[in-house]
């Protein structure tokens, strides 16, 4: 792409901004945004399943199909001391 | 929790249906489905009034052989059958073999969701390659059943149906499901493999015609205004009727770059402002132009000449942010749809705006994307993909011309997300949902846009029928922030896991 002049093509021009109206409009989309995106945030967290029967489905056998990968076995191979060390470690300690 | 279980007996009819199937073939599909659990005495070979007299005898042969029934397979008979069974579920297969666990797969679906009362599935070719198939979409099903070999219903939801239509002959489970949508009743995809299908259709039987007829009775049935032209055998194009032109807003952020196109230096903005007042056929348009300031004098006054009175002209004076401009964009117009659109795109289809437009107005669509194309013809964009909490494009790099078994690149479909470089969307929505998130000044801001939408139980849809370039650099790095993601996942993680529309791309 080529440089673009460093120069402000608005200046001498009066209808460039937005009118009071639509001000207001830019602002409320800002500020919308920013509770749907916590309300969001708030259902991520929620135990309550956000998927239907297909998807759940689908979740299931990735799942599946991760646990049967080799990479998965070899990876409780290697932490089984680890794990086997905090069960005896919380059986002791109660 | 499997969905896999043992059949019970008598829990099911198959219908297997005898239209294109060569000799022998009906009485493989017979095994397969005794082979999967099902009783001799619940499977009928459904022969169509055109079968030849050499294929009803191998048709007949084969029930005598196994035990199972020959009958017609005019909607009287049908609903005789329906009316009659004491059976739960209708299997109906159509080109293909059922797999020995297939029966109890969709067994073990209908039984742990209540709620669904019919179900679809994956398949492979006789080479074992994967045909997985996306969620249920009666939008897709009007451009191409793409069901497949298995389709299984709730004989229940059959009868509150009323059976069969018999002007649907040749075509009855597209109808149907269609229909049972209608009613409000859930279809679903079962993601597991339930046949092996045989990928070499012929519009044997009249079967294409039939659906489109089908297909043009559900488009009224739903007082949806459109015309369905028949592409190829079995693909079809819906065109949506916009014959009131709503004003459509073009939004488009600029700094006013040139760029050698082919050969020639060009302006991009102008270009594409010209694209749209020149080069489309939808009359009703304004330009809105959010310009930075630095965005050269000879261009602004380039789109006054070409757009006229129909050119807004918006400054932008802050740091890049493009969300930032396209919601300035948005609160400045006046449109009852936003056509968000960059700044260096060429239109190709002149109708582009009449296809999104009356896609947008489709009930339940939130969000139309198009087909976008790099400078060398490969593909750019053809619907979002959503996997693994990131976003990612189907088919990306695709050579044009190129499609899947299923037809993703010919149909009207169901898509995770659409890019912001091109998509259209209510001006109502737009605000509904709080337009582009500040959050995401450079990436990302059209998933998030898509996920709020989608959100609001509305859908994104993507139209191949909707074609332009976008002179996008294909190694182009976006230069994506920690940020960007985390402030992506953590508001949309969860349902940005599993893709479920755009499986074979």
């Amino acid at each position: 792409m080529s440089a673009v002049p460093d120069a402000n093509w608005a200046e001498g021009r009066s209808d460039t901004g937005l009118t009071p109206e639509e001000r207001t409009v830019e602002q409320h989309l800002e500020l919308l945004d920013r509770v749907i995106g916590l309300e969001e945030q708030l259902r991520e967290l929620r135990t309550a399943d956000l998927l239907g029967p297909t998807e759940v489905v689908a979740v299931e056998r990735n799942l599946a199909s991760m646990r049967a990968s080799t990479t998965w076995r070899a990876g409780r191979v290697v932490t089984l001391p680890i794990r086997a060390a905090r069960v005896i470690k919380r059986r002791l300690l109660g | 929790m499997s969905t896999e279980q043992a059949v019970a007996p008598g829990r099911h009819d198959v219908w297997i249906d005898a239209a294109g199937l060569a000799a022998g073939e009906g009485r493989r599909a017979v095994d397969a489905v005794i082979a999967a659990g099902v009783a001799p005495g619940s499977v009928y070979l459904v022969a169509h009034g055109g079968v030849d007299e050499a294929m009803r005898a191998d048709l007949a042969h084969a029930a005598r052989e196994t035990g199972a029934t020959l009958t017609e397979a005019d909607a009287a008979s049908l609903d005789d059958l329906i009316a009659r069974t004491a059976a739960e579920v209708l299997v109906i297969v159509r080109g293909g073999r059922v797999v020995p666990d297939g029966i109890a797969k969709l067994d073990g679906f209908f039984a742990r969701f209540p709620e669904v009362q019919a179900a679809y599935g994956d398949s492979t070719t006789d080479h074992g390659a994967p045909l997985l198939r996306p969620l249920f979409s009666p939008l897709r099903l009007f451009g191409n059943d793409y069901l497949g070999p298995v389709v299984a219903v709730r004989v229940g939801a059959l009868r509150r149906l009323g059976g069969l239509r018999a002007d649907a002959r040749r075509s009855q489970v597209l109808d149907v499901v269609l229909r049972l949508d209608r009613a409000g009743e859930t279809v679903a995809l079962l993601p597991e493999v339930l046949a092996v299908e045989d990928l070499a259709h012929d519009d044997y039987a009249g079967t294409s015609d039939a659906q489109r007829r089908v297909v043009e009775h559900e488009l009224a049935s739903r007082g949806i205004r459109a015309s369905v032209d028949q592409v190829e055998p079995f693909l079809r194009r819906v065109r949506y009727s916009v014959d009131d032109e709503p004003l459509v807003s073009v939004v488009i952020p600029t700094r006013g770059s040139s760029a050698e196109i082919g050969g020639t230096e060009r302006a991009l903005v102008v270009e594409a402002a010209r694209g749209v007042i020149e080069g489309s056929t939808y009359g009703n348009v304004e330009v809105v132009i959010v310009a930075d300031a630095e965005t050269p004098t000879p261009v602004v006054e380039e789109l006054e000449r070409i757009c006229g009175d129909r050119l807004r002209l918006v400054l932008w004076d802050a740091p890049f942010n493009f969300s930032g401009k396209m919601n300035r964009g948005a609160a400045a117009a006046r449109g009852e749809f936003l056509m968000l659109l960059n700044d260096d795109v060429e239109i190709v289809t002149p109708d582009w705006l009449e296809t999104m437009v009356g896609l947008a107005r489709q009930p339940g669509v939130g969000i139309v994307g198009a087909q976008l194309y790099f400078e060398d013809s490969t593909l750019q964009h053809s619907g979002q993909v959503y996997t693994g909490g990131v976003a990612g494009h189907a088919a990306f790099g695709w050579e044009g011309g190129r499609d899947d078994s299923i037809k993703s690149l010919s149909v009207d479909h169901e898509v995770s997300g659409v890019t912001a470089a091109c998509a259209l969307v209510r001006r109502d929505v737009f605000l509904e949902v709080g337009g582009f998130s500040l959050a995401f000044p450079g990436n990302y801001n059209d998933v998030d846009l898509n996920m709020k939408i989608r959100a609001t139980d509305r859908s994104a849809v993507f139209s191949p029928w909707a074609r332009l370039y976008h002179f996008e650099s294909k190694t182009r790095d976006p230069k994506i922030l920690d940020t960007d993601i985390s402030t992506l996942q953590s508001r949309w993680s969860r349902r940005m896991q599993v893709e479920m529309y755009s499986r074979m791309l």
